[in-house]
């Protein structure tokens, strides 16, 4: 009878040792440490679901799956019984242009062999059309013929090719679909043909498009994406919006959009954008980066804006932001860049350029409660403009650059006219280059400031400084 | 109110309620229980392995309770292999040891904790050839002459890259 296989490798190592020269290299795998004769192995404890749940969290790229096949029977038959750990499904371009011919065949065969190991499980697929020889021809029968498409869940596609190749044509695969597709990305420098039998078979399942298709032109994204686009409620594209967004769509991400009509967007993340006079009635989050284009005198309402980050922003022209509501108004910027943002003709940027300066641009986002964070060091004269210009600021959380600075900005607090009632701020946090010792030494003029307006208005202020060491953060000075 | 637990080598433990709950199996069992001051007897788990368990729970406690649903398929897709640094260190443990948590945290139903012993070991996995790991976890290659052959043919793409 058999022994059990767990014995069988040591009954073949006994039987050598039995009779092998010394210096014979065994013919099976030998352990580092050669402890494979004690071989219980820790791992070998686990049951079969906790080697499952390792599985999952193993890298999902098919050669890493195959790999993990080829250690033991046990690992192999959890991995070859489970469809769901076979879902990763790439086309890689660069091996199917660079490799052998034969090497091309066995690629094709692991290709057919995941599919069959997948079984009826959604396919998360990247898929790059290199326009290599017969290639892509040849991946397509295959995945056809394997009736992959219907199962593409999440695709991303490489075009790599300068010219259309005649890899695809419609007449050819008349029942290509893809019915279960939910998020499409396109990284391309064209759209291709077989982009419309995917526009012309996506359904309401899809829910999100990425284009990062630098060279693309609106009349191209046009052409093969109207249907796909009334599916969908995200949007993120690298070439011109220049038409009004369908009613689904909530977030776009976009670089070069003009924001003409009023439109269903609760979320833009914008580069190089062009407002002009119009009202977002939805828009509760805008993400600006680079530069922002407004008409001249255009009204940009946004009655139900809170939150808005800056980032490095230009502005050309000059327009009025109306935000009613807005909660927090971020200004911040890695480096301080040439950018600058004026305010009634006074630039918050000396460094500027002076022919920039010269074209008074100008920009009103009233902050009307809320919190502002001035995260970038500015001189202590634009920046009281600036707090001055936002009186109903509640939360308030600043920067400076030096010691006597932050003397300044709260002597600026506490001799500051309370014009109105709701001028109160709740919070104040300062931060700054100084040493815990200087902490002390502000405490006291930060306790008037929060007396003052305790006596104004009635409303208890907190002020913090900032500690600077390894765990530091906000000391209370108050 | 502390909970007295009793490992399998028969050692107590005398641990604050909110850390002991942290294991599902345990809450369970205290909400069927009652308040009572029985022990709880853990007969799947030692006492060097508790106490690991017990410092993972400690550490944790005030960490909000997983929902207990499945993760859904989006979550399960973007699952990484990232772990906390605390939670890095605290799985810094021999073989032996790190397979001994994953079985416990299994049997007390600590999901947060089985994913870390789940992520370390397939960060050990990560990058390697089948050779690899069967001397990094001492497996024995057990496949017959068959399978071998059919192995080998799959190799033929596998390997070549």
């Amino acid at each position: 009878s058999k022994a059990p296989s767990r014995e069988r490798p040591r009954i073949r190592q006994w039987l050598w040792r039995q009779r092998a020269p010394w210096n014979t290299v065994p013919p099976w795998p030998v352990a580092a440490d050669s402890t494979l004769l004690s071989s219980s192995s820790s791992v070998g404890k686990l049951p079969f679901e906790l080697l499952l749940s390792i599985f999952r969290h193993c890298d999902r790229q098919l050669i890493h799956r195959i790999r993990l096949s080829h250690v033991c029977r046990q690992w192999r038959a959890i991995l070859v019984s489970t469809s769901s750990l076979w879902t990763k499904l790439e086309v890689n371009h660069v091996y199917q242009s660079s490799c052998e011919p034969k090497m091309f065949d066995n690629y094709l065969s692991c290709i057919r062999m995941q599919h069959d190991r997948a079984g009826d499980e959604l396919l998360d697929v990247k898929w790059a059309i290199t326009g290599y020889d017969d290639r892509d021809i040849r991946m397509l029968q295959l995945l056809n013929e394997k009736d992959s498409f219907r199962r593409w869940r999440t695709v991303e596609i490489y075009f790599d090719e300068k010219k259309f190749a005649p890899w695809y044509s419609e007449s050819d695969y008349p029942n290509l679909a893809f019915p279960n597709l939910e998020s499409l990305t396109v990284i391309s420098c064209i759209l291709h043909p077989i982009m419309s039998a995917i526009d012309r078979t996506t359904t309401s399942k899809l829910k999100s498009i990425s284009m990062n298709a630098k060279d693309l032109s609106p009349y191209d994204v046009d052409r093969y994406c109207q249907k796909m686009i009334e599916h969908i409620s995200r949007y993120s594209i690298r070439v011109n919006v220049y038409k009004p967004m369908p009613p689904n769509v909530t977030t776009v991400f976009a670089e070069g959009a003009l924001i003409a009509d009023p439109n269903n967007v609760e979320f833009y993340r914008l580069m190089y954008c062009t407002f002009q006079t119009v009202t977002l009635l939805h828009l509760t989050k805008l993400t600006v980066l680079n530069m922002v284009r407004v008409q001249n005198s255009s009204v940009v309402s946004l009655p139900a804006l809170r939150t808005l980050d800056c980032m490095m922003v230009t502005l050309r022209g000059s327009a009025t932001f109306d935000t009613p509501v807005l909660e927090k108004l971020n200004l911040d910027s890695g480096r301080d860049m040439a950018a600058m943002m004026v305010i009634d003709s006074m630039p918050l940027y000396n460094d500027a350029a002076a022919h920039i300066r010269a074209e008074k641009d100008c920009l009103y986002v009233p902050l009307t409660h809320g919190e502002l964070i001035i995260d970038r060091q500015w001189s202590n004269a634009k920046l009281i403009k600036f707090l001055e210009w936002s009186p109903y600021a509640q939360r308030i959380s600043l920067s400076m650059r030096k010691e006597s600075d932050i003397k300044e900005i709260l002597e600026y607090y506490l001799n500051r006219p309370y014009p109105r009632e709701g001028c109160a701020i709740t919070e104040l946090k300062i931060r700054g280059p100084y040493e815990p010792r200087d902490l002390k030494s502000m405490s006291g003029l930060a306790k008037k400031v929060a007396e003052r307006q305790k006596e104004e208005t009635g409303v208890e202020m907190m002020i913090y400084g900032y500690e600077w060491k390894k765990d530091g953060g906000y000391v209370a000075l108050v | 109110m502390p909970v007295l637990l009793v490992t399998s080598d028969n050692e107590q433990f005398r641990v604050e309620k909110v850390v002991a709950q942290r294991s599902v199996l345990i809450k369970n069992m205290l909400e069927d229980v009652g308040e009572s001051d029985q022990p709880i007897p853990l007969p799947n788990v030692t006492a060097p392995v508790l106490k690991k368990v017990l410092e993972y729970c400690d550490h944790h406690q005030t960490d909000p309770l997983p929902t207990g649903d499945e993760p859904s398929a989006d979550e399960s897709r973007k699952r990484t292999t990232d772990i906390s640094e605390w939670d890095q260190k605290f799985i810094t443990v021999d073989q032996e040891m790190l397979f001994e948590i994953i079985l416990a945290a299994n049997y007390l139903d600590i999901k947060p904790l089985l994913d870390v012993g789940c992520k370390t070991v397939a960060n050990m996995i990560k990058g390697k050839s089948p050779e690899e790991i069967r001397k990094l976890f001492n497996i024995v290659n057990d496949f017959t002459p068959e399978e071998e052959a059919q192995i080998k043919k799959e190799n033929e793409w596998a390997e070549d890259r």
